[in-house]
């Protein structure tokens, strides 16, 4: 059966699977069989930022002034982030999209989607303001062997699902109905499951290396406009890995489609693999960022350390075994920039990401007030 | 024989928590005592704080929108009831 961009059978919304039962008719949220869906939404909306909002020209002068290989880690860590909003701000749609089920979740895909491309603009209003020629950067993406390399191992679930999907789409209802269309249908969900846990990598380990490399910079009261930048995009990426982890726990607990329950647990194993294979390569995209030199608070040890503490919390979030023994944070300043209330967006307090920080005690000890006398 | 401890290596707390007079999350409450526990939003939207709820029971302050399992807690987000015995790694 071809995708339809308005099922006009009538069906139960509570009886559909979160993906591959019948495509969304009506856009209705009155009805919801999973709420979390909408209400991610909510939150993600109320987090609307613009890039033009943080002022970047403190940043070029810091830029400027960069020892050659820290402009190296900073270039080359933009770029990255560059590579992986590209594959976000279009994938869940073309990947996902055609699959989905029910309209909360269509819905929370969209708008997610969304959110990825501000990142991608903020790339580029990050790249004018700091460099003379942005474009030879955003050239540099697809020839470099260093970022082509993880390009392919980012996208090459999504492309394997898309593929199969298109195939499957143009089949018809006898032969999707058939013994071969079940098998066929089974394998294009063991594709989407593992595509998601590929995405849950993406968000929530391969970002997170990256936002530590633009706070370390900042750390140092230096490039703060592109912490502050970077800081708004950690805030929706949080939201987004939360989003991903709910579609393979529903998956994997079996609130959802029963079949999706029994791949989740012949893939287990495989899943737990995808996690460890990205969290090497990004041990080995460390050793690349501090080839020529470490920088103050940050090396390819320490990062590599902080590779094997978030994956193993990724882990442990999906119901899986840790991989590396749980090591603790070794970047405890982290917190701090991954904390909601210290994202500001007052115009003048946006320049300076440390306006906040250390400004405001906010608890208030009653012996503070002991000699107090009305 | 003293046994050869990695410092890197998180260490798993098991630690019971009371009602408190002030509404103090289960987060804040275990600050308190010195430990540190794993958080980012504080909001209890990015699921860092996760830990197991073993004994006693929580109320949520505000809506928790990541993930919780069966027996799981978001710390960030609730505040103890009944005494409650949470465990996690710090």
């Amino acid at each position: 059966m071809a995708y339809q961009t308005f099922n006009q059978r009538e069906f139960d919304t509570f009886s559909q699977p979160m993906f591959f039962g019948e495509t969304v008719n009506v856009a209705r949220y009155d009805q919801q069989k999973f709420p979390i869906f909408e209400k991610l939404i909510e939150k993600q909306l109320s987090f609307f930022w613009r890039p033009e909002e943080v002022d970047l020209t403190r940043d070029r002068k810091d830029f400027i002034a960069l020892p050659a290989h820290e402009q190296h880690i900073f270039l080359s860590n933009l770029k990255y982030q560059t590579l992986l909003d590209s594959v976000q701000g279009r994938s869940p749609n073309v990947a996902l999209l055609p699959l989905v089920s029910l309209p909360e979740l269509e819905t929370w895909i969209e708008t997610w989607a969304f959110s990825e491309t501000i990142h991608s603009r903020s790339y580029t209003h990050i790249m004018r303001n700091v460099l003379t020629e942005p474009g030879k950067v955003f050239d540099d993406i697809v020839h470099n062997p260093a970022i082509v390399e993880r390009a392919t191992t980012v996208t090459r679930y999504y492309d394997a699902l898309i593929e199969a999907t298109q195939r499957f789409q143009v089949q018809t209802d006898e032969w999707q109905a058939s013994a071969d269309g079940k098998k066929a249908l089974r394998d294009l969900k063991r594709k989407l499951y593992l595509t998601l846990a590929s995405v849950n990598v993406l968000e929530a380990i391969r970002f997170y290396v990256s936002f530590a490399c633009s706070f370390a910079f900042a750390e140092r009261s230096r490039m703060e406009g592109n912490a502050k930048i970077i800081r708004l995009i950690a805030r929706d990426e949080a939201l987004h890995l939360t989003g991903t982890q709910h579609m393979l726990n529903l998956m994997a607990r079996g609130h959802d489609d029963p079949e999706m329950a029994e791949i989740a647990a012949e893939e287990r194993d495989n899943v737990r693999q995808i996690f460890i294979d990205a969290a090497e390569q990004e041990k080995e995209w460390a050793a690349y960022l501090f080839k020529d030199g470490s920088m103050i608070g940050l090396n390819t040890d320490i990062l590599a350390q902080y590779v094997q503490h978030i994956t193993d919390q990724r882990l442990a979030a999906i119901d899986l075994e840790p991989a590396f023994g749980s090591p603790k944070n070794p970047l405890p300043w982290m917190d701090a920039w991954l904390q909601s209330d210290q994202v500001q967006v007052a115009p003048q307090e946006t320049e300076i990401s440390t306006y906040l920080v250390g400004a405001l005690q906010s608890d208030v000890d009653t012996g503070a007030l002991e000699d107090f006398e009305l | 024989m003293t046994r050869e401890v990695n410092p890197n290596a998180s260490q798993t707390h098991r630690i019971t928590l009371f009602p408190s007079p002030e509404p103090v999350t289960v987060l804040q409450q275990l600050e308190k005592r010195g430990f540190k526990v794993p958080y980012q939003c504080r909001e209890g939207y990015c699921g860092a704080c996760r830990m197991v709820l073993m004994k006693g029971s929580v109320d949520y302050v505000q809506e928790p929108l990541a993930w919780c399992g069966d027996s799981e807690i978001l710390a960030c987000s609730c505040i103890v009831v009944v005494d409650a015995t949470v465990t996690f790694k710090a």
